[in-house]
Order: C-alpha cells, then structure tokens, then sequence
C-alpha cells in the first residue's frame, strides 16, 4: 500500500533525492507518497479528467527522477518544481483540446457516493470543484495553487511564468467569479 | 438590483471556507499510479549510476590531470614568472643591482672630490 508511514520524515525532500541519486531503494517509493498526491489534486482540478490528471502525475514524476542528479539544493522547493512541471504538462493539454468545443469537454468525474449519502464537506467540496470547472484555465491553476495548495504568490509567478501583481489579479477575479457561481447554491452547501 | 457590499464579503469568507474544505479532502493516490511513479523511478535509478549527469568539461579535465586549484595557482605563477626572466635583461640574472655594465660605480659617485681637491691645494 502506499499509505505507509514516511520513514524518512526527519529528511527533507531535497535530501530523500539524494538518498534516490545515490541508489537507496526506498527513496522514490517515499518522493512518491509525499508529492504524488498534491499534485494529483491538483492536475484533478485543472484537466478535470481523473486519466489525464494522472498521466501527468507520472509524466511530471519522471522528469523528476532524470533530473534528480542536477538538482541544486536550495535552488527551489522540489514541490513547487514539480507543480510547474505539472502545470507546464497540464497547459500543453489544455491547449491541444482548444479544438474541441467547450461543451465536449468532459465535466469532473463525480465518481463519489450520491449526495444524501455525502457528508456535508464533502458536498461543499463538489460543489466548489464544480465551480472551479468554469473558471479561464490560468484563473483556476492560480486559485487552486493560492488557496487549495497554499503556495505563496511568488511561488505561484514563477510556476505560471507571470508577474506577482498578475497572480493576485487572477486570484482576485477567480474568487470573484467563484463566488458568482456558487451563489445559486449558497443555502445548499451552507455557504 | 445592485449587491451590496457585504454580501460579496460573506460570500468570499464562504469561499475561504470551503477552500478550507478541500484541503482536507486530499486525493488518494491510487496504488497503480503509485506503483507506476515508482517503476519509473526503479528504471531511471541504475542509469543514473552509470551515466554521472555531471560529465567533466575540457578544462574540468585538464584541471583534474594538473591536481586542481591549488597546483594550477602553482603553475601559474611558475609560468609568469619564467615569462618574465625570458624577456627581462639577462645581465639582471647575474647582476641584479646593476643598471648598466659598462657604467663604473665611480660614475655615481658627485665629483665633489675636485673641490676637495682644491680646498687642499689652498
């Protein structure tokens, strides 16, 4: 399983990957467990198609292992590395299905139990990932990195490649635009 | 009818919320998707061992065969200085203090000594 324990919780990421460039066996399987999952969230939320999200997760962790021998220390975090790499992938995605019209695409799997059977969370969370569907792709990457993945807003500029005062600019209008789309739901989901 | 401010305030801190929300709902990590993370990683690991992504430039390589930093500062100096004894005076190998061989030390010296001459003289 791969909910197990971090046996290296006192390692940082950067110095399990030198563990992984140095042969060690469990290393990856660790990387794995600790980044994966974020990053699933993420692509999740961004392609909204569970198998493309996850295309890219292994996408995204396989430039990680080939780059791992020329990872600086310090340079960056390896989380936020990883999130542009998944963003870079994700936008390449996004862009191939330009062609295809927006009512083609796929709305997010809701592959959970019915709603009377859902907690109350997990309603909300539903509903805010069914908003988050409507938003322009880079006002949804912004939003989801800013207040899901708690990046910081220069964090956000470099993975985005945009400026600091952009990225407060498309959280800004995300929220806006969220707001306006929950609304309609606002007693529903306890807003 | 126009919103009034308040609203949009509720509304965002609702967001916050619910942001809130999702953070606790993490995507579970599917053990097939793990399991392929971590082949890829097993396949990349042994090439990694076997090709050093750091190959050793041209001159990394000369700077390795002289011994380094320390040894290359050596040669250096050794280098300029042979390059200055090549074009300087050889005279000033044998005579440092010299300025001219063919001038006498006498030639230094004031020619104070005719008026000492003289002062005798009288």
């Amino acid at each position: 399983m791969n909910n197990t324990a971090d046996p290296l919780a006192d390692l940082s990421d950067d110095a399990v990957l030198v563990l992984y460039v140095n042969g060690d066996a469990q290393a990856a399987g660790i990387l794995t467990r600790r980044l994966a999952p974020r990053l699933l969230s993420y692509t999740t939320r961004i392609l909204r198609d569970r198998a493309e999200a996850e295309d890219v997760v292994q996408d995204a962790m396989m430039r990680l292992w080939q780059m791992a021998p020329k990872w600086q220390q310090g340079d960056a975090k390896l989380s936020s590395w990883l999130f542009k790499v998944a963003s870079n992938l994700c936008t390449d995605r996004l862009r191939k299905r330009r062609g295809v019209g927006l009512d083609e695409i796929a709305e997010p799997v809701d592959d959970t139990p019915g709603a009377a059977d859902k907690m109350m969370q997990a309603e909300r969370v539903s509903a805010l990932d069914a908003a988050l569907a409507t938003l322009p792709d880079r006002q949804r990457q912004a939003v989801v990195l800013r207040h899901i993945e708690g990046l910081t807003n220069p964090e956000i500029a470099d993975i985005l490649d945009v400026s600091v005062e952009a990225v407060e600019s498309l959280t800004a209008r995300g929220k806006r635009a969220l707001a306006a789309s929950l609304a309609p739901k606002r007693e529903e989901i306890g807003l | 009818m126009t919103r009034a401010h308040g609203d949009d305030d509720t509304e965002l801190a609702g967001l916050d919320a619910l942001f809130e929300d999702a953070k606790a709902h993490p995507t579970d990590l599917p053990d097939s998707l793990f399991g392929k993370i971590v082949a890829d990683a097993d396949a990349v690991q042994p090439q990694i061992a076997t090709n050093p992504q750091h190959p050793q430039s041209f001159w990394g390589g000369v700077l390795a065969a002289l011994g380094g930093w320390p040894a290359f500062g050596s040669l250096a100096t050794a280098a300029v200085a042979g390059l200055y004894i090549g074009v300087s005076d050889p005279t000033l190998a044998t005579n440092p203090f010299s300025i001219d061989p063919d001038v006498e030390f006498s030639e230094f010296l004031s020619d104070d000594s005719s008026l000492f001459d003289a002062e005798i003289a009288q």
